[in-house]
């Protein structure tokens, strides 16, 4: 999401400057989230992770079909957010239930992360290039769709 | 923030202060319309150049673990500093686009290794509040994040992007020799720098070796 924030602002009209504040409000909705929501989610990790990436997943659809410059400007903000608390209430899920070895766990799970990391932004930018920027971001609401659905399926199993 | 835990969570989240630098790197530089025209790209090249990040994360995570857990979390800290000081000005000095994926490629790798070390330190020291710690160092990531642009556009009244990537590899360098106290900070197996440097060598354990290289 922060590496094609800046893309996507400037391709809806606004220049470098703002799209540049833009991604810097998107950084600042991930702090204010984790500051304000982590010490209120150790006793329920698993449905912190389920529901930050369900409201993640709404807050880039309406992102992705609104073409509301107001939305385009706070929109990332709102984003930052919901997704806040997904990746580290994981590593602390899993911290949690897998004990011995931190740093091979660490290591295999951001890992994991990292594949995301490489998958996502370059699909995001063969799918921006044939068709546009918007259509390209609206690949991280399947992406947190499908993280909403792996911790419930895995918080029912467990 | 006396105890030695509190010291090496401190630690652990200025390395993911600076992590959340790195991470922010490509999205500001890459959106900026004189990196753009400097380097000729495309939205996919600008993708691509956004994966080469999370590839060499990708190589530097599969590594981290193994490293984490042979040479102790503060050891590594040091040693994926170190090399992340060493590659940020590599980058504000790439000339042409491939220069700059390799650096990109190589800053992902050393990074990655702070981020996995930071992540094991919160969850070992504090098991009765893992998520609020994770999500503590989390926030340092954000901040970092922020932190990135922030300077960027700051900065740019004065100077161009390369300058600012510069200044955070220097900072991160001293941070570690700062952060190094021979007294209090313990690595993963309750050694101290002198007994590092005993079980390592002077050469890895002396703060002077590595303070002042930037």
């Amino acid at each position: 999401m922060a590496g094609w924030t800046s893309t996507f602002v400037i391709a809806s009209g606004f220049s470098a400057s703002e799209a540049t504040a833009v991604l810097s409000l998107h950084w600042l909705g991930l702090i204010l989230s984790r500051a304000f929501f982590s010490s209120r989610i150790d006793r329920a990790k698993a449905i912190a992770v389920e529901r930050s990436a369900v409201l993640s997943a709404l807050a880039l659809l309406v992102l992705v079909v609104s073409g509301a410059p107001s939305l385009v400007m706070i929109g990332p903000f709102v984003v930052g957010v919901c997704m806040a608390l997904v990746m580290p209430t994981s590593l602390a899920l899993a911290g949690e239930r897998i004990q011995g070895n931190p740093g091979a766990l660490f290591g295999v799970l951001l890992t994991v992360a990292q594949v995301g990391g490489i998958v996502l932004p370059a699909s995001i930018g063969l799918v921006a290039e044939q068709t546009s920027v918007r259509l390209g971001l609206s690949l991280l609401v399947v992406s947190f769709g499908t993280i909403a659905l792996i911790v419930r399926r895995f918080t029912r199993d467990a | 923030m006396t105890s030695p835990g509190e010291r090496l969570y401190a630690v652990a989240c200025v390395g993911m202060f600076v992590f959340g630098m790195i991470l922010g790197l490509p999205g500001t530089v890459l959106g900026q319309p004189e990196t753009v025209a400097q380097f000729g790209l495309s939205l996919a090249d600008r993708g691509l150049l956004i994966a080469t990040l999370f590839a060499g994360l990708l190589v530097g995570s599969l590594l981290s673990g193994p490293l984490v857990d042979s040479i102790g979390q503060r050891l590594a800290l040091v040693v994926s500093s170190s090399l992340v000081a060493v590659a940020l000005p590599l980058l504000a000095m790439a000339s042409n686009a491939a220069v700059a994926s390799t650096v990109i490629f190589a800053l992902g790798a050393a990074a990655a290794s702070i981020n996995t070390a930071s992540n094991a330190i919160s969850s070992e020291l504090f098991p009765h509040e893992r998520a609020r710690r994770m999500n503590g160092i989390a926030i340092m990531v954000g901040l970092g994040g922020l932190a990135m642009p922030t300077a960027t556009v700051l900065a740019s009244e004065l100077v161009t992007w390369e300058p600012s990537s510069s200044v955070v590899g220097c900072s991160q360098r001293l941070w570690r020799f700062w952060g190094s106290d021979p007294l209090t900070s313990l690595d993963s197996r309750g050694l101290t720098p002198l007994g590092r440097s005993l079980h390592f060598g002077n050469s890895r354990g002396n703060p002077s070796s590595r303070g002042f290289s930037c």
